[in-house]
């Protein structure tokens, strides 16, 4: 608790008051229950004599909450730091320019399982087989409304694509988009350009 | 650049269709960009962030869906697995567990589950993380409510 107090730049002779209040409102508070505490650093500037009224000058220079968590005897403080009651900023560029750059590194399947997969025009399928997978979960269009020259294939899975689509998805990676079913992958001995 | 273009105006279209379908999110297209996205999401019922409307950003790369769409909390929230000051998101479908069968919209559905079963083991807010970890949930439960207090719900009067 001192220690707090200390980061937060209260004057080392204002700290048994502070604790003193602090272990007040503690006691008397329901065990398990949390307590907030504003702890105010405000600077107060009389005006006239001595008999009149205290004036705030600068209300809540500085402010900082310690949350107090009693549980029996013992308690946790936690501090909160640089609270910002405001949303982020969307101009943040140092975080929107180390977004750009960021690539997610995937293990891409093996060349000899890619070139492997069967190939199919549409209208060579039978009517139930198409029906069954309506769309390609790679570019979202519907199998039934591309020409009926176009090239299908299954993966292992038997989840169905277009062919130019999964191609480029299993260079990038080598699981089954639909279930993760995995294909041997460059990373299980063979290398991708033999 | 062609192909994630198809497939984003395919997503466009497919949310003016659905957009009464999911009450808790609205995905919004950029006006002048396709590759960026806003949403608008509600804090999940039974969580400290119910009743808080979340933002998000999406950018999205050249190579989607190849490679996952970049998103962050615009909102401020206080949870384990979101960075409390850039609004960095730590769920693996965004990193080596995307599929490109997954689309913004059900990112957005994935973000809502996350905030309902935060993971404190890989936390990108150690606080938020620590507290579950010792098993203060009260105490996680009422830090995450006041953050949505102050930063996710209008503010009244």
């Amino acid at each position: 608790m001192a220690s707090h107090l200390s980061r937060m730049g209260v004057p080392q002779e204002e700290r048994p008051t502070i604790l003193e209040k602090l272990f007040h409102v503690v006691q008397a508070a329901v065990p398990g229950g949390h307590i907030f505490v504003l702890i105010a650093d405000v600077t107060v500037r009389l005006l006239g004599s001595f008999n009149d009224h205290g004036n705030i000058a600068h209300p809540l220079r500085e402010s900082s909450i310690i949350k107090i968590h009693v549980n029996k005897l013992c308690f946790k403080t936690y501090e909160i730091r640089d609270i910002d009651y405001h949303i982020i900023s969307s101009t943040d560029t140092v975080a929107s320019e180390s977004l750009e750059t960021y690539r997610v590194k995937f293990i891409p399947a093996t060349r000899s399982s890619i070139e492997g997969l069967q190939r199919v025009r549409l209208d060579s399928l039978e009517e139930p087989t198409i029906k069954q997978n309506l769309s390609c979960s790679i570019c979202m269009n519907e199998f039934a409304q591309g020409g009926v020259d176009q090239l299908i294939t299954h993966l292992p899975c038997s989840h169905r694509y277009h062919v130019v689509c999964i191609i480029r998805w299993l260079e990038t990676s080598h699981v089954c988009p639909l279930c993760r079913y995995p294909l041997p992958s460059v990373e299980d001995g063979e290398p991708s350009n033999s | 650049m062609q192909a994630s273009r198809a497939r984003l105006f395919k997503e466009y279209k497919e949310v003016q269709r659905e957009k009464v379908a999911d009450p808790d999110i609205q995905l919004v297209c950029d006006d002048s960009n396709i590759f960026k996205w806003t949403a608008l999401i509600k804090g999940p019922s039974e969580t400290p962030f119910e009743g808080g409307i979340f933002q998000l950003a999406f950018a999205v790369p050249e190579q989607y869906p190849l490679q996952p769409p970049q998103v962050r909390f615009l909102t401020k929230i206080f949870h384990p697995n979101v960075h409390f000051k850039t609004g960095e998101i730590c769920l693996d479908i965004l990193k080596n567990a995307w599929s490109p069968a997954w689309t913004l919209q059900s990112v957005c559905r994935a973000i809502i589950a996350l905030m309902a079963h935060p993971e404190p083991d890989s936390p990108l807010n150690c606080d938020s993380g620590n507290l579950l970890r010792a098993g203060d949930i009260k105490g996680y439960h009422s830090m995450a409510r006041m953050y949505t207090r102050l930063a996710a719900m209008p503010k009244k009067g």
